[in-house]
């Protein structure tokens, strides 16, 4: 049994499982669901959202393989070298007490610093992630490898997954280093008395919106909200856009747009925009599984 | 999209939600770990140091009726016993954070690491005075235990101890006494009291993990570092003044008896402990190597001399600071570990 799990989770199979996971099932069924209230409000055939020239084209196809490739390169590859959250938060902690002294702990009522612990992680991981992405457009470099996600010509929930794997080791240092940081400074104040608001194990804030939809941002469900809303939440619409050939110097916000309106980055899905996805013509260079796994090299060498 | 459609999700989201967050509770565990805290540490720890301050009374009002060597010792001695017991109700102080009441009683008690101003020269001067002690020694630092200490076991005077325990100085003695057993006395009725249980179990246990954190760092820096030398601020400068109970050679007691404390918290058998709660957090081997540290350190400490006045530059002191200081860390990452932040580390979300 536990071979099978072992398998399973080098496979990414466990994702499915795995609340922390964007494809948990709940998720994937809170979305299948509003994709139900979405075809019925719009009066769309539901059989539309299953149509095979999606979810079987080339492209989709190339994601599913790909997940599995880069499951297998995550855990064999990344995981061992990643940095982790409790080595930030150690030494996040030593510099606060060799800056401040030794702080006794601040007593409180627990449900604030739970509150405070889990709005300061929500807000400082989703800009966080926001500068992230939006240098991975801007840096030439960065870009190069970035491209493997926008080169996808169709978005299905897993697209989200196609991520080359060196982006995916920036966004394991990015989550390692704010988590770690946040996490050390509480602790230099509050101790033991701290914890994260969550439901089955994940932030309260993150879960909601997995739960209210996050899977419909890589989907063909375009579903935006009203102009006022989303100039704080990134809609799956906007999210969209970015996808697109003309759209990727905007909307780079992981929850929040509130980041995208403050540095002058938002697109509102209000605008009527043409929705081609990809890389345009570049897209060719993207056709198989080695190809997004090297072809960032490739691209960086040619240039060097 | 319109308001039929936001109200259509905000339903469907409360009636998802629910279903996909019934967490397992560990609410008993919690409880029973609180309660047996409560009975088997906390009151009784209390109970057994206010009964210890009301004999080290009982042995100076013999001293002072009868000012022979043999109650001198006899008082020394007994003010050691309640040094060891007041360590352990000292380590393991959480009813400051249950009740805004009793946050300061502690540091009414006992000054270690407070007074900016020195207590010898304050009590010398008190001495020295023709006014009614009672009335001189108004501060909490002139009736505190380090105030006690000096007056039981201190006398930089030509004469002996003996001679110089005169009527003003036993008084001055029993006024520090009255005033530990004021405070302690509230501590154990406070313990006796309040229903540990009414503040949320997680939060309780948060303020028994901060107490342990907490004395964890000072038994290691201010207890032993600070003498030896070894912290930043006394850098290779070390001083037997600084030891927690200079005069009556009592820290080595002292250090015992708080490691004791955090080694019967975390471990005692047939209780729901620490390792208990740990084990419901899938923190266990973090509890143990806790344990295992400080059963070391108890080990460096059987194998120093009792007196450690003249041994704070030895090897073993140096030894003995460095496994306390390996303890506190070892705190922290029990913490880190039981937020279980490295679940998502390579969920690295490019989007």
């Amino acid at each position: 049994m536990p071979m099978v799990i072992d398998t399973a989770q080098w496979l990414g199979l466990d994702y499915l499982l795995n609340p922390q996971k964007r494809l948990y099932w709940g998720y994937l069924l809170s979305t299948i669901g509003i994709v139900i209230f979405y075809c019925v409000l719009k009066r769309q055939s539901i059989a539309s959202t299953l149509d095979k020239k999606i979810w079987w084209h080339p492209s989709a196809r190339l994601d599913y393989s790909y997940f599995i490739v880069a499951s297998i390169i995550k855990m064999s590859l990344l995981l061992p070298w990643m940095l982790g959250v409790g080595e930030v938060t150690y030494w996040t902690l030593q510099l606060m007490e060799a800056l401040l002294g030794y702080q006794q702990k601040i007593i409180i009522d627990r449900q604030w610093v739970v509150l405070g612990y889990t709005l300061a992680l929500f807000l400082l991981s989703d800009l966080s992630r926001y500068c992230l992405h939006r240098l991975m457009h801007t840096m030439p470099l960065l870009w190069k490898f970035h491209q493997v996600h926008h080169s996808a010509e169709v978005l299905t929930p897993v697209t989200f997954y196609r991520v080359h794997p060196l982006e995916n080791f920036l966004f394991g240092l990015r989550y390692a280093l704010v988590t770690g940081f946040i996490t050390g400074i509480f602790i230099h104040f509050y101790g033991a008395n701290l914890a994260i608001l969550d439901i089955i194990g994940v932030n309260i804030i993150v879960f909601s919106f997995h739960i209210l939809g996050d899977n419909l941002r890589h989907s063909t469900i375009h579903l935006g909200y009203f102009d006022a809303l989303e100039k704080w939440f990134i809609s799956p619409a906007q999210h969209q856009y970015h996808h697109t050939v003309t759209g990727t110097k905007v909307n780079y916000g992981g929850i929040l747009s509130l980041w995208d309106r403050l540095f002058g980055s938002l697109r509102l899905s209000s605008h009527k925009d043409h929705y081609h996805y990809g890389l345009g013509e570049i897209a060719t260079r993207f056709n198989s599984v080695w190809q997004l796994l090297l072809r960032p090299f490739a691209l960086f060498k040619k240039e060097s | 999209m319109s308001y039929k459609t936001i109200t259509l999700s905000l339903l469907y989201l409360m009636l998802v939600s629910p279903l996909l967050s019934a967490a397992p509770s560990k609410k008993d565990i919690q409880q029973e770990f609180l309660q047996a805290l409560q009975e088997q540490i906390l009151i009784q720890d209390s109970a057994e140091a206010l009964r210890n301050i009301q004999q080290v009374k009982q042995s100076l009002n013999t001293l002072q009726r009868a000012p022979t060597q043999r109650t001198l010792n006899q008082a020394q001695s007994h003010f050691a016993q309640f040094i060891v017991s007041w360590k352990a109700v000292e380590t393991a102080y959480i009813l400051g954070a249950l009740d805004d009441n009793y946050i300061d009683h502690p540091r009414f008690i006992d000054y270690f690491h407070q007074a900016k101003e020195s207590i010898p020269d304050q009590l010398e001067k008190a001495l020295a005075s023709n006014k009614p002690v009672e009335k001189i020694l108004f501060k909490y630092s002139t009736k505190s235990i380090n105030a006690l200490e000096y007056l039981l076991f201190a006398n930089p005077q030509k004469e002996t101890l003996l001679q110089a325990m005169g009527t003003r100085r036993v008084e001055a003695a029993k006024i520090s006494v009255d005033n530990i057993a004021l405070w302690l006395g509230e501590i154990a009725q406070g313990y006796q009291s309040t229903d540990i249980l009414l503040a949320e179990n997680a939060a309780s246990i948060s303020q028994v993990v901060n107490a342990l954190i907490d004395s964890s760092y000072k038994l290691a820096n201010w207890r032993v570092g600070d003498a030896a030398g070894l912290t930043k601020k006394y850098e290779g400068k070390p001083s037997a003044l600084r030891l927690e109970y200079p005069f009556s050679n009592t820290s080595y007691r002292a250090i015992r008896s708080i490691l004791q404390t955090h080694q019967k918290i975390i471990n005692r058998d047939g209780a729901i402990d620490l390792l208990a709660i740990a084990q419901i957090n899938d923190a266990e081997s973090e509890v143990l190597f806790i344990q295992k540290q400080i059963d070391r350190a108890l080990e460096i400490l059987a194998g120093m001399p009792k007196s450690l006045t003249e041994h704070i530059e030895s090897q073993e002191f140096k030894a003995l600071y460095k496994q306390l200081d390996k303890i506190h860390n070892a705190y922290y990452f029990i913490l880190i570990d039981a937020l279980k932040l490295n679940a998502t580390i390579i969920d690295a979300d490019g989007d």
